[in-house]
Order: C-alpha cells, then sequence, then structure tokens
C-alpha cells in the first residue's frame, strides 16, 4: 500500500531523527559519552529510513499541526518523543531476546544502561530545559503506566492475575498500557507543546490510544497466524488469537495451549477452523472505527490528514478498511 | 447526536453468529436492520455502522474467502509499533 504524501512524511521523519541527534550530541560530556548512545541513534535512522510513518516521529507533529503550525519546538518535542520510543524499544528487545545489530558487542547491561539514561535522565533534562512541565508530568504518568504494561506483557499468560480474570481482558489491557498509552503519549506531547485546549486534546489522545493498540492487536495477529511468526509464542506472551482461542475451549484446546511451542501447528489450524483470525479482525476493526472518529474531528491541513489516514491504514488492518 | 461508543463484545457476538449461523448471513443481506436487532443487543450509531460494514464484507466473500483476505491483510509490511 503506498504512503499517500510519502514526500511529506519522509521530510518529517528525517527532520525529527537530526532533531534527536542534536538532542544526544549537545547533552553528552565527550565523545567517549556519545559513543554509548549512537547505536540508539543508528537503530532510529535505520527504522525512519524502513518506516517514514512511524507513529513515534508523526503523531507529536500531527497532534502539534491540530493546534498551530509546525515550529522548532514542534520538532524538539518529536525528536524527544523519537529517543523515548528508541530508548524503550532497546529495553523491550533485551526483555525478548531480539537485539538488533547496531548493538551489536555490547552486554545486555550496557544497552539497558544506555536506554534507561535516555528516558530517566536525557527525556527529561531537555524538557526541563525547554520549561516544558506539562510535557514532563505526561512522560512521567505514561512510563509508569506502561511499566505495568510491561509487567503484565512479561508475566507467562498461564499466571493468575487477580485483577482481569478474563485472558482477554488481560490481553486488551497490556495492549492499551503498552503499544496505546505510548501512542497516547506522543500525540499529547505534541499537543500541549503547541498549548491544545482540553477538547483538542482529548480528541488527539483518542486518536493516538486507539491507533496504538489497534496496531498491536494486527502485529500479534500476523505473529500468530503467519508461519512466518511465532516470536511472541517462543517468549511466552499472551496475544489475542490465544486468548480467543482460549475463550472458545473445547476439545483438545486447553491442553493444547498449556504446551503452545510444540502444538502451535494444530493451534493455527484449529483457530482458523473456529473463525478466530476473523473474530480478531473484528476486534480491530472496533479499534480501527475509534481512532478514525477521532480524526475525523480533529483540524488538520489535507496533506498531513493524509499522513494520518496512511498510518492508520499501515497499522490497523490495512486496506480492507480502508474507506471505512 | 451520534452514539459513538464501539464495544467489543458487540462486535465479537455479531461474528461470531454471522461465522456459524448460516440463516443469519442471509438474513444479514435481505434485512440487515432485522439481522441486528435479533441479537437483542440496544447498538449504538457507530456500532451499526460497523456492523454493516462487516456484513457487506461477509457477504461480499463469505466466511472462508474474507478469512483468506485477512491472512493477506496480515502479511502486508506494517509499521512497526513505535
Amino acid at each position: 500500500m503506498a504512503i499517500v504524501n510519502a514526500d511529506l512524511a519522509t521530510a518529517r521523519a528525517e527532520a525529527v531523527l537530526e532533531a534527536s541527534r542534536r538532542i544526544i550530541e549537545d547533552a553528552c560530556q565527550s565523545d567517549w559519552h556519545r559513543s554509548k548512545l549512537r547505536p540508539l541513534l543508528a537503530v532510529g535512522a535505520r527504522q525512519v529510513g524502513e518506516s517514514p510513518l512511524m507513529p513515534a516521529v508523526q503523531l507529536p507533529l500531527l497532534a502539534h499541526e491540530s493546534v498551530r503550525p509546525l515550529d522548532e519546538r514542534a520538532l524538539e518535542l518529536a525528536g524527544i518523543c523519537l529517543l523515548s520510543y528508541l530508548a524503550i524499544d532497546a529495553f523491550d528487545n533485551v526483555a525478548d531476546r531480539e537485539v538488533p545489530p547496531e548493538w551489536d558487542g555490547m552486554s545486555a547491561s550496557d544497552v539497558l544502561l544506555s536506554a534507561s539514561s535516555i528516558f530517566a535522565g536525557l527525556v527529561y533534562k531537555r524538557l526541563a530545559e525547554l520549561r516544558a512541565w506539562d510535557a514532563t508530568a505526561e512522560v512521567a504518568r505514561a512510563l509508569w503506566e506502561m511499566s505495568y504494561g510491561q509487567f503484565l506483557d512479561m508475566t507467562p499468560w498461564q499466571s493468575d492475575e487477580p485483577e482481569r480474570p478474563s485472558l482477554r481482558e488481560r490481553y486488551l489491557q497490556m495492549a492499551q498500557l503498552k503499544a496505546g498509552r505510548q501512542f497516547e503519549l506522543y500525540a499529547a506531547l505534541g499537543a500541549t507543546g503547541a498549548g491544545a485546549d482540553e477538547g483538542n486534546l482529548s480528541l488527539i489522545r483518542e486518536f493516538a490510544l486507539n491507533l496504538g493498540i489497534a496496531g498491536q492487536l494486527t502485529s500479534d495477529c500476523a505473529d500468530f497466524f503467519l508461519p512466518a511468526g511465532g516470536k511472541d509464542i517462543e517468549n511466552g506472551k499472551l496475544t489475542l488469537p490465544i486468548a480467543l482461542l482460549s475463550e472458545a475451549g473445547g476439545g483438545d484446546v486447553a491442553s493444547a495451549l498449556q504446551d503452545i511451542e510444540r502444538h502451535i501447528d494444530d493451534l493455527r489450524a484449529e483457530a482458523r477452523r473456529r473463525g478466530i483470525l476473523t473474530l480478531c479482525f473484528g476486534v480491530i476493526a472496533c479499534y480501527r472505527a475509534r481512532a478514525r472518529s477521532a480524526l475525523d474531528s480533529l483540524t488538520l491541513p489535507a496533506p498531513s490528514r493524509d499522513v494520518a489516514h496512511s498510518m492508520l491504514d499501515f497499522l490497523a488492518a490495512r486496506s480492507l478498511f480502508g474507506g471505512a | 447526536m451520534q452514539q459513538t461508543s464501539i464495544r467489543e463484545d458487540v462486535i465479537l457476538q455479531f461474528v461470531s453468529r454471522a461465522l456459524s449461523d448460516e440463516g443469519f448471513r442471509a438474513s444479514l443481506a435481505d434485512d440487515p436492520e432485522a439481522a441486528q436487532k435479533s441479537l437483542s443487543l440496544s447498538l449504538t450509531d457507530a456500532e451499526l455502522q460497523l456492523l454493516d460494514e462487516f456484513g457487506r464484507l461477509l457477504q461480499q466473500h463469505g466466511p472462508e474467502a474474507l478469512e483468506e483476505l485477512i491472512m493477506q491483510e496480515l502479511q502486508q509490511p506494517g509499521e512497526r509499533g513505535g
């Protein structure tokens, strides 16, 4: 699927990457210090090149633009969002044992130190220098909530989590706290930086939150159903197909789910037979429709609106509901 | 004013019924409003719109072909989560 207004998305992605680079270059105390954080930027440069629609880059700018035209401060806040994402992603990569090539030769502790020095140090330092107090509070709240989502994500799904008796509820809560809250953070930073009023802030939060959840669901369904997937299963992650399959129950499903890695092919076939893929798609469509409804209520210049729609199409269920 | 809330449970109930009940699928084509009412749910405008969309997809493709289309969708390269 082509990105509408791809040049705009690419130009913005490059400008935000440059802003992130500047933040690190200016803040570090020596070249040696910079060298500890450059792999993070190298991962960012690769990802931005592959995916100019990256929400950490585009959402803060779209949110800012829904209030007023972009300026240097908007780019700087987007640069902070990109750094936050790269730090969170590095942490996630270590947790999932999926360390990208740019970190080659570094120990897990080095990667974690670099990541935490960004999201526990540099991000707050720069926001304070910008005197962006609302944004500072937003980052603190979001990281705290996202850490709960990370706990849920890393806890084997067979373990008890008494507050959420249903696996589906538990999974959707995790998706909301991880990807949803992360996207909401990026949008809220852009919007508060532009001085958004409550109404506008609420709409942009709603768009980003649901976009994030829909994207997480789509990615998790791909991991379960596609033969090339299975990483989440290897890592013991709870995903929507597992939750819905468990809810459907019956036959040998419950015992096969207890040893999922061994029975994955049978479970995939069983899930297809029971229409779990279509059910998952129905849930994705709910979040997609919520995001779409919020986006329709936002005031945005036409090219930026195109970029927002392209993000929604790429992240969530793509072309089947392209017109919905 | 339009009601915009959308509940996952409603969509799941609708899709489950549409997948398992051929008569329900047929009634979606003949009289979608009556078919939706037969779910005994009070639906918001946004839910009705989404169910219409889903009903059309199921009518157009049938359950098996729709699954294949969703599989094709999943195979398209998407963006990273961040």
